[in-house]
C-alpha cells in the first residue's frame, strides 16, 4: 500500500455524505477479540507476537470482502509513516507507538480497519460518515462473522469476549460518534452536555481521544460499558442521545446568531480571512479557525467551501500528513510554514496535490 | 540477618505476629513506615488493615494464573491481564473489579455461532506456550521439540471445532 498517495485523498469517512454530517462528522464501531490459545499481547514474547501476526494476516487475507484489506506491518515502518496513520485514525497512538510484530489491516477507502497486536490480538473498526450506527454494525457484525469461522476466539460462557482489559470484555464493542460543536463550546454549554452523558455511562473524548478540551471543537461519544448489555441495547443508548446532543448544538447556534449575527459573521469571516493570508499557522490554531469556518458553513455564512473539502484539512493539516504532503521532513517551523501554504492554495480552490507546499525551492 | 521493611525493603525494626483462625501473619516495618501508618501511636493493631495497605486483602496477594503465571498484583499495576484464562484463574480478585467497572457480571449479547474449544483445552494450550518460551530461554532445544509437537497437535483439535 502506497501511503503516499493516501495523503493526498479524504478518508471515506470525511466525506459528509452521511445523516446529519453537518454536525455529526463519522461514526466508528470497534470489536476487540482475542486468540483462545495465546497469552494477550502485552504478555506475549516477542516471538509469539510475529506467530499472533503470521496467523492473523493470513486469516484475514483470506476473507472475501467486497473491498479486500491491505495488511501494513507497523514493524518495519517509518516513525512519519506510523504518525501518519495515527493522524489518520487508522491506527491508535499504542499501536503507533508498540513494539514488536504489529500491524493494520485496511480497505483502501478507509472505511474497515484491522489492528493486530494491539492491547487486544484484534481491534476491528468500521467508519461511517455521519450518523450510521446501524450500517456500521451490520458491516462490523459480519466482517466479525467471517473471521470467526477462522479463528478460535477466547470467548467465556459467563464474560463474553475476553479481553486483555476488564474495560471491554463482554462485546468487546465500543461505538462511538464524532460530533463537531463548536457552538456549545463557544458559549459555554459544552461541560454541562458530557457530565449529563457521562451520568447516563457514555464518554466523551476528543478528536485524538484526548481529554476535555478537544481541539477543533471535535468530541467523540461512545460507550462505557460492554457488559450486562446486548450490541443492541448499547447502540441504542447511544443512538438516543445523539439528537438530543445535535438539538442542543442547534439551539446554541440559533441563539448565538439570534443574539449577535453581526459579531458571529465578523468573527467567521476573520478566521476565513486569516486562514487565507497568514504566512505561519500552528496546528491548533488552524484547528481553531477552521472550526470557525466551518460552523460558517453549516449555518450557511460561507458559501465558497464545502464540508467535504473542510473536514479534510482539518487531517492535511496535521503534522505528518503535511510532511506527506510536501515529500519531506519539516521542522515545526516550517510545519507552520507550509501548513498556511497549504491552507492558502486549498481554500483557493486547488486540489491537495497542486498547493505546491512539494516545491523545494520554497523551503 | 534483619528482615526488610514489608513495605519499602529498608531493615525492619518492628515485628508483629498476628494469628487469625489457624495462620499466622508475620509483619515487619522499619519505624518510618510504622509511624507513618500510626501503628504505634494507636496502640491498638488492625492488622488486617496494615496487611490490606500493604498488598491488599492476603487471599489476592498471591492469587495467579497457572497458564500464564501472571500475578493477580501483576495485572493491578499494569492494567493488563495476561491471557483469557485469567477471568477464571484471578476471578476472586476480578469479579468485584468487573462489577465496579461494568455494573454487571454477566454477558449477553453476541457469541459464536458455533460451539468453542473448552476453556480446559485453551488452557493447555497457553501453557504449553509459556513451557515452551521457557524452553528455548534454557536453551533446551530437545524439550522445546517436544512442547512444540504437543502444541501442534493441541491446536489441530482446536482447529477442528471451527466450522
Ligand atoms: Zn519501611
Ligand atoms: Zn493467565
Amino acid at each position: 500500500m502506497n501511503l503516499d498517495q493516501l495523503a493526498t485523498t479524504g478518508g471515506g469517512w470525511l466525506s459528509a455524505t452521511g445523516p446529519d454530517s453537518d454536525i455529526v462528522v463519522s461514526t466508528r464501531i470497534r470489536l476487540a477479540r482475542n486468540l483462545a490459545t495465546f497469552p494477550f499481547s502485552s504478555r506475549a514474547s516477542a516471538h509469539q507476537k510475529s506467530e499472533i501476526e503470521q496467523i492473523l494476516r493470513e486469516r484475514l487475507g483470506q476473507i472475501d470482502l467486497k473491498i479486500p484489506l491491505e495488511y501494513v506491518p507497523l514493524a518495519g515502518l517509518a516513525p512519519l509513516d506510523r504518525q501518519f496513520l495515527v493522524e489518520r485514525q487508522l491506527v491508535s497512538r499504542e499501536l503507533a507507538g508498540g513494539e514488536g510484530a504489529r500491524g493494520v489491516a485496511f480497505a483502501p477507502d478507509e472505511t474497515v480497519s484491522v489492528m493486530v497486536n494491539e492491547e487486544d490480538h484484534l481491534r476491528m473498526q468500521v467508519m461511517r460518515s455521519g450518523l450510521a450506527l446501524e450500517s456500521a454494525w451490520e458491516a462490523m457484525d459480519d466482517l466479525d462473522n467471517r473471521l470467526e469461522r477462522r479463528i478460535a476466539y477466547a470467548f467465556h460462557e459467563e464474560f463474553g469476549y475476553l479481553t486483555a482489559c476488564p474495560t471491554n470484555v463482554g462485546t468487546g464493542m465500543r461505538a462511538s460518534i464524532m460530533l463537531h460543536l463548536p457552538a456549545l463550546e463557544y458559549t459555554r454549554q459544552s461541560e454541562q452536555v458530557f457530565r449529563a452523558l457521562q451520568k447516563i455511562h457514555l464518554e466523551v473524548r476528543g478528536l485524538y481521544g484526548e481529554g476535555s478540551r478537544a481541539s477543533g471543537h471535535f468530541y467523540q461519544i461512545s460507550n462505557q460499558v460492554t457488559l450486562g448489555k446486548n450490541e443492541e441495547t448499547i447502540l441504542k443508548d447511544i443512538q438516543g442521545v445523539i439528537p438530543a446532543v445535535i438539538r442542543y448544538e442547534k439551539d446554541a447556534r440559533e441563539a448565538w446568531s439570534r443574539s449577535d449575527q453581526v459579531a458571529l459573521k465578523e468573527r467567521i469571516r476573520r478566521a476565513l480571512e486569516t486562514l487565507r493570508t497568514a504566512t505561519m499557522m500552528t496546528s491548533e490554531e488552524a484547528m481553531e479557525l477552521l472550526s470557525l469556518v466551518r460552523l460558517g458553513v453549516t449555518m450557511g455564512f460561507v458559501e465558497e467551501l464545502d464540508l467535504p473539502v473542510l473536514n479534510q484539512l482539518f487531517i492535511h493539516t496535521q503534522p505528518a500528513h503535511l510532511q506527506k504532503l510536501a515529500g519531506r521532513p519539516l521542522d515545526s517551523e516550517q510545519r507552520n510554514a507550509a501548513r498556511a501554504r497549504y491552507l492558502q492554495a486549498r481554500l483557493e480552490g486547488k486540489g491537495p496535490e497542486a498547493t505546491g507546499i512539494d516545491d523545494e525551492s520554497l523551503a | 540477618m534483619a528482615s526488610p521493611c514489608d513495605n519499602c525493603g529498608e531493615p525492619a525494626t518492628v515485628h508483629l505476629t498476628r494469628i487469625v483462625g489457624k495462620e499466622k501473619h508475620k509483619v515487619h516495618l522499619c519505624q518510618q513506615c510504622a509511624d507513618k501508618q500510626d501503628l504505634l501511636k494507636k496502640q491498638v493493631l488492625q492488622i488486617h488493615n496494615v496487611l490490606h495497605a500493604l498488598m491488599g486483602p492476603m487471599p489476592l496477594a498471591t492469587l495467579a494464573c497457572p497458564a500464564c503465571r501472571i500475578q493477580f498484583m501483576e495485572f493491578r499495576n499494569i492494567g493488563r491481564l495476561g491471557c483469557p484464562h485469567d477471568y477464571d484463574s484471578l476471578r476472586q480478585g476480578l469479579e468485584e473489579i468487573i462489577r465496579r467497572l461494568q455494573g454487571s457480571r454477566k454477558h449477553v449479547g453476541k457469541r459464536p455461532s458455533f460451539p468453542t474449544a473448552s476453556g480446559e483445552a485453551n488452557r493447555v494450550l497457553v501453557t504449553l506456550r509459556r513451557e515452551l518460551q521457557e524452553a528455548i530461554q534454557a536453551e533446551d532445544y530437545a524439550q522445546a521439540a517436544v512442547l512444540r509437537d504437543q502444541i501442534k497437535n493441541s491446536m489441530q483439535t482446536i482447529q477442528e471445532t471451527l466450522p
